[in-house]
């Protein structure tokens, strides 16, 4: 079994560098241009943020709706670090992550114990309570925006810290703790009489949550070079929300391919610029309904089958 | 072993239970019996930490648990198997077997493991299917199975027979008996099907709208007069 593990790692990381060292080169190469790049950034910080929701949401399965909203606590925090106190970016990355932790975790002990619509009303009150302090503080330059962010976000940041958020997430999700907060999801009342700390458990996954939300929001303040605070509102949370249930809740690959194709798609749509959000809403509505129809899971049937009638053919 | 003192539970306004006390000794089946919101499950939960008492004192093996938090109290080998057994219907049932040995840290939990399947063979067949695809009674035995993953010294069993067909609730009320005879388990009843749950049990306590107002042994309480007519027909 560990030695399973290992080999899974070395596999994930070699597949990893390859991705890494294909898309870099496609980048020096010319291959794809300036505007493709930004793209892959704002893909790497969307993966970054729908895989941290989905341990929150799909995993622990306590849906909220003020993620946008640790985002911006990291973004304002590690970019007033850089900017004020010329703190370097990985620095200011780090403590901006851990600012949205401890806010995760202050705002995660008096409200999970909510459950459900609740909780999600809660979470989107503190989305917006976040982004009004943001509008009224003078360090974060009110509705003008705050601006001279150095722009240190570039692919290989975004890559790493895609890559490090899927491994932190994707080990505790396999790990002790991760059945642990999966059995939170299926039975609270349950778990508990396992002996689970239910609330110890809910606090840790929505603070980690919270971090890599920070994180992302490190990656784009840097990214972008300014930040307003409308850009960390409802939508924003609703928009991660809506691609960790497209990728599928507790599917971390689902949500890794949910981010890139929700990245991308409204890049394609441009074309159809005034009909872009009705494609966009269509092509959503299409997604749940193939999904309330298990299309994916049938069509990896499938194939299953296909390859174990080809198995038995030879 | 267990001893349960003028336990007293609120929830806000509602007085659910009025001083109730009763004890459960070593090596026993006691059958809590009562009618639909008599206040039975809120005496499981009391005990096991998932609700509050109001007032009382709660006693496990000479130890005050009063107000220690759910997991403190399975720690120290008091398991439930809660009503409507609440199974995670999306793992395996070997993973949910797993989770009840979540607070376990000896090496024994595997041969454990094997034990549950001797005795429930059913699951064994079953061990890869999700849990949420089984059926009623399956769905039951993975709860108590589950719950003896934890290595209990006291078990508490919240309506096993509730939603199955006569037949398996006889099969379910012969392995509590089973668990307690050979495993050595000690277990206190909760059911609503009172004759079935007196004819195992050594000892029995009626509980109504919070109170209890008959106790005594098994066979006594069925003979009970007042007992027969509101409970057993």
């Amino acid at each position: 079994m560990k030695k399973k593990q290992i080999q899974q790692f070395i596999l994930s990381f070699v597949i990893a560098l390859v991705i890494y060292g294909a898309l870099m080169f496609a980048m020096s190469a010319g291959i794809l241009d300036n505007y493709w790049s930004g793209i892959l950034i704002m893909a790497c910080i969307n993966v970054v943020l729908a895989t941290s929701l989905n341990l929150a949401s799909g995993y622990l399965g306590q849906l909220t709706l003020g993620h946008a909203g640790f985002m911006s606590v990291g973004a304002y925090v590690s970019a007033i670090l850089s900017i004020y106190f010329q703190m370097p970016f990985i620095v200011s990355l780090i403590v901006g992550a851990i600012a949205a932790c401890i806010i995760g975790i202050l705002i995660g002990i008096p409200t999970l114990r909510l459950k459900g619509d609740y909780l999600c009303i809660i979470t989107l009150a503190f989305n917006e309570i976040i982004r009004v302090i943001m509008l009224n503080l003078n360090i974060t330059n009110g509705a003008k925006g705050l601006m001279g962010i150095p722009m240190n976000t570039d692919f290989t940041t975004g890559f790493m810290s895609v890559a490090v958020t899927i491994y932190v997430i994707y080990s505790i999700v396999k790990s002790r703790h991760g059945r642990a907060i999966i059995s939170i999801r299926e039975d609270e009342t349950a778990s508990e009489l396992a002996g689970i700390p239910t609330a110890y458990y809910k606090i840790l996954a929505f603070a980690i949550s919270a971090f890599f939300a920070g994180l992302a929001g490190g990656l784009y303040a840097h990214y972008m070079g300014m930040l307003v605070p409308k850009t960390f509102d409802y939508n924003k949370s609703v928009e991660i929300l809506v691609m960790v249930v497209l990728g599928g809740l507790g599917n971390l690959k689902g949500s890794v391919i949910a981010a890139i194709v929700m990245t991308i798609l409204p890049e394609y749509l441009r074309a159809f610029s005034e009909y872009r959000m009705l494609l966009y809403a269509v092509v959503l509505i299409a997604a749940m309904i193939m999904k309330e129809k298990n299309v994916m899971p049938r069509i990896k049937a499938k194939f299953a089958k296909k390859r174990h009638e080809e198995v038995s053919e030879q | 072993m267990l001893k349960v003192e003028n336990l007293n539970v609120h929830y806000g306004v509602i007085h659910a239970i009025k001083n109730v006390s009763f004890d459960v000794n070593e090596g026993e089946i006691v059958a809590l019996i009562g009618a639909n919101g008599a206040g039975k499950t809120s005496i499981m939960h009391a005990i096991s930490g998932l609700v509050k008492a109001s007032g009382g004192v709660i006693s496990f093996l000479d130890e005050n648990i009063t107000s220690s938090p759910a997991h403190k109290i399975i720690a120290k080998k008091l398991a439930q198997v809660p009503e409507g057994r609440r199974i995670f219907s999306q793992l395996s049932v070997q993973d949910n077997l797993e989770m009840g040995a979540y607070l376990r840290t000896d090496n024994k939990i595997n041969e454990d493991l094997d034990k549950v399947y001797k005795r429930f063979p059913r699951l064994k067949e079953r061990k890869n299917q999700l849990a949420g695809t089984l059926s009623g009674g399956e769905q039951q035995m993975l709860a108590m199975g589950r719950a003896l993953m934890s290595k209990p010294k006291l078990l508490l069993l919240d309506e096993p027979s509730m939603g199955l067909s006569p037949i398996l609730v006889n099969e379910i009320f012969s392995i509590i008996q089973e668990i307690n005879r050979e495993d050595g388990v000690t277990v206190l009843l909760v059911e609503q099907n009172a004759n079935k749950a007196l004819s195992i049990a050594n000892r029995a306590y009626v509980l109504e709208t919070g109170n209890i107002t008959v106790s005594g042994d098994a066979k006594d309480v069925a003979e009970n007069p007042k007992v027969r007519e509101a409970y057993l027909g």
